[in-house]
């Protein structure tokens, strides 16, 4: 039996392998709250930012991704971002969940996420250019619970300013960074003043901003060479995540993916 | 700079950080002994067989279940800090956070010599009984009970009690389970003390810096004062959630002052209240009738067999229809209440497909909740299936009332008799009728009814 995490109802878990010998005490959502959410399917989603293809119009979709991300690929900063994974739509339900993880201060309600972003985890290994024996030892060590030695991919959450974070004691990344079980990098920083972005940024205006993030010089071989994958909590336009990932050019990753936990 | 300190912060338990003030401001009167500042989160450690177990406290609410609180690396303090999630929607409490309360002298508050209530209306016989045993309870500050049935019109009877316990200075509180009243309520208590401080707080309404002598809250928000009452007028004690969650306990506990008063007002009051007063240990006063003078109608009984197998293929029961399209003639409006929020869905559906009838369905988080209970209340839409948040507070006349699958758990007596109660309010129409449709009858159906049917014999009917 478990409180659920939105509305303090009492329900059963399904009894799963698991579960059964596990003396964790699992924190979660129950049926009702999980099925107002809107999972995205792993099929159906943009090949690109993540999004639902379900929920888009025809003639918005071309070759698998959306007209937005098709606006990125054209643009100057393409490739800067190979690709986005994401867990749910932003619904309503979802708006609610965040502004209380967000702005409310309701830090475990990430902790009822934690098994759905594993999951995602994995499937961003399996979907990696690894070879089959590498992707394979990987998901084992994962599954077990061991930590690697080295890393298929470079766990960065994208950082608060430290006005913003000294406010409100903890940045939302890296709680749900943290819900990965792996070592987090936090090889970038985000200078005091940045946190308003011009609404307008797109693919086009990318250059002209001024970049809030910026790389951490005692991070630079961490980054050089390797698979990053950023961590953020939700992703709108793709401009802050590219923004991020263009300040992580100058240590020279192999490639830049990232994960949220929602799109929209 | 000191004066609005007093102001804001008398009689109240507020977060440092949602403070108006600078910090120097308030670290200056905390030296002088004026203000008090308090950790928000105790923690405690006690010792078990098996070790030692640190135990947390929540200062604000009373938390204690320690499934309710979390612990993470907060970057403000730089430590693992606690913070409560059971009040966290009125603003996070953090083991880092301060509760701040005002323990100098108190502020001036106004004085009421004169005659101050305004309002022009009459109190029934029975009315005026209660309000006279309530005035005089409070006075020497004893607990009182007003059990009056639903429509009784227990709003106006408090207002003779309030005039008379302003005059002598008291500070008072009438609270609520339910943002919708408080709004609903203070204009009418507005126009009827127009000379008298007030105040009102509901979730996301703004703390006022006035010392008001009455104050209209939820019961949630009592969590914002401390010992700021001489006595709370407690509205629907039956009503979810107060009867089930100890916070609210807690909350009305410190709100009042060491020596202080409380009076009950409810149709269906929960047993720890109803056991005393039926053994003379609480004071108090029964209304069982109407205002208008007319017995409750007891609800009818009407099997109609397995409904949730038939509601799955789209089979509305055969006698429920039959009642349906009866009473839509009639011309007037049909409450259907249902016990979850799929069957909801399912029976409107259905219902839609047979029925020639403007209907509409609400529920608790519907965004246009508000918009179709207007419409309903207007004659727009005829029948309204719903969920049990209209079980309380809301008025149609001439309605008629029907709960379908009336055997489930969630309905309980005090929920069935609220529900029974939305019929025949008016004047015009004072009969109005009440339907159980059900699988088997249920303990709580028959306790409901045997309620309703007491009630009606005490009033002489
Ligand atoms: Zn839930
Ligand atoms: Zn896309
Ligand atoms: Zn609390
Ligand atoms: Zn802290």
């Amino acid at each position: 039996m478990s409180l659920c995490l939105w509305c303090q109802s009492i329900y059963a878990h399904p009894l799963d392998f698991r579960h059964l010998f596990s003396v964790s005490n699992q924190v979660g959502y129950c049926p009702q709250c999980l099925v107002k959410l809107e999972q995205i399917p792993a099929h159906q989603s943009c090949r690109l930012c993540g999004r639902d293809l379900t929920k888009l119009d025809a003639i918005y979709i071309k070759d698998g991704t959306c007209l937005d991300c098709k606006k990125w690929e054209e643009g100057p900063s393409h490739g800067l971002l190979e690709k986005n994974y994401a867990l749910y739509s932003y619904n309503d339900f979802m708006k609610e969940i965040m502004s209380a993880f967000k702005f409310r201060g309701d830090v475990l309600l990430a902790e009822g996420f934690k098994p759905i972003v594993q999951m995602l985890y994995k499937r961003v290994i399996k979907e990696s250019s690894l070879t089959w024996f590498e992707k394979a030892r990987y998901l084992f060590f994962y599954q077990m619970g061991w930590q690697f030695k080295e890393y298929p991919y470079v766990i960065v959450p994208l950082p608060l300013s430290q006005k913003r974070l000294k406010e409100r004691g903890y940045n939302q990344s890296v709680v749900l960074a943290e819900l990965l079980q792996q070592r987090i990098i936090p090889a970038i920083r985000r200078s005091e003043d940045g946190g308003k972005q011009s609404k307008k940024g797109r693919a086009e205006r990318l250059n002209t901003i001024q970049n809030p993030f910026r790389l951490d010089s005692d991070y630079t071989d961490a980054i050089y060479g390797q698979c990053v994958l950023l961590i953020d909590d939700i992703y709108t336009t793709g401009t802050t995540l590219r923004l991020a990932a263009a300040a992580l050019k100058v240590a020279k990753p192999k490639h830049v993916i990232s994960l949220t936990l929602c799109h929209g | 700079m000191t004066n609005e300190i007093q102001n804001l912060l008398y009689g109240k338990k507020l977060l440092l950080d949602e403070m108006p003030f600078s910090i120097q401001e308030l670290d200056r009167l905390c030296q002088n002994g004026l203000i008090e500042m308090a950790q928000g989160i105790v923690q405690s450690e006690i010792k078990r067989p098996w070790g030692k177990q640190t135990i947390h406290r929540c200062r604000r609410c009373g938390n204690t279940d320690q499934r309710l609180f979390h612990s993470y690396r907060c970057e403000k303090c730089h430590q693992d800090c606690t913070y409560c999630r059971k009040c966290f929607n009125m603003g996070v409490v953090k083991s880092c956070s301060k509760l701040v309360t005002w323990v100098g002298p108190p502020p001036k508050f106004l004085e009421y010599k004169m005659p101050i209530c305004e309002w022009t209306g009459h109190l029934s016989p029975r009315q005026a009984q209660a309000s006279e045993g309530l005035t005089k309870a409070l006075m020497s500050y004893e607990d009182y009970l007003i059990w009056a049935v639903c429509g009784a019109g227990k709003t106006e009877l408090l207002f003779p009690a309030i005039e008379k316990l302003l005059q002598d200075g008291r500070i008072m509180a009438i609270a609520t389970p339910r943002t919708d009243v408080v709004r609903e309520l203070y204009p009418r208590l507005n126009k009827a003390f127009p000379r008298v401080r007030m105040s009102a707080h509901y979730s996301g309404s703004q703390d006022t810096q006035d010392s008001s002598s009455l104050v209209l809250t939820t019961t949630h928000q009592l969590l914002r004062f401390y010992r700021y009452f001489d006595h709370i007028i407690i509205d629907e004690i039956d009503a979810f959630p107060f009867h089930h969650d100890a916070m609210l306990h807690y909350a009305v506990h410190q709100a009042c002052r060491l020596k202080s008063s409380r009076a009950y007002l409810s149709a269906t009051p929960p047993d720890d209240l109803k056991t005393p007063f039926l053994k003379n240990r609480l004071q108090g006063t029964r209304i069982p009738i109407r205002f208008h003078g007319h017995p409750l109608p007891v609800p009818k009984c009407i099997w109609i067999g397995n409904w949730k197998r038939g509601l799955k293929k789209s089979r509305l029961p055969s006698s429920f229809l039959k009642w349906l399209i009866k009473t839509s003639q009639l011309n007037c409006p049909i409450f259907i209440f249902v016990p979850s929020v799929t069957i909801l869905k399912n029976l409107f559906h259905a219902l839609k497909e047979q029925v020639d009838l403007s209907m509409d369905h609400v529920h608790a988080e519907d965004p246009n909740r508000h918009e179709k209970i207007t419409c309903f209340r207007q004659g727009k839409t005829q029948a309204l299936v719903t969920t049990t948040i209209l079980e309380r507070g809301v008025t149609v006349s001439r309605s008629r009332v029907a709960i379908f699958g009336s055997e489930d758990a969630i309905f309980d007596e005090a929920a069935l008799v609220q529900m029974a109660g939305r019929a025949g309010r008016s004047l015009e129409d004072p009969k109005g009728e009440v339907v159980f449709f059900h699988y088997g009858k249920t303990l709580e159906m028959m306790k409901a009814i045997n309620h309703i049917k007491s009630m009606n014999r005490e009033g002489g009917f």
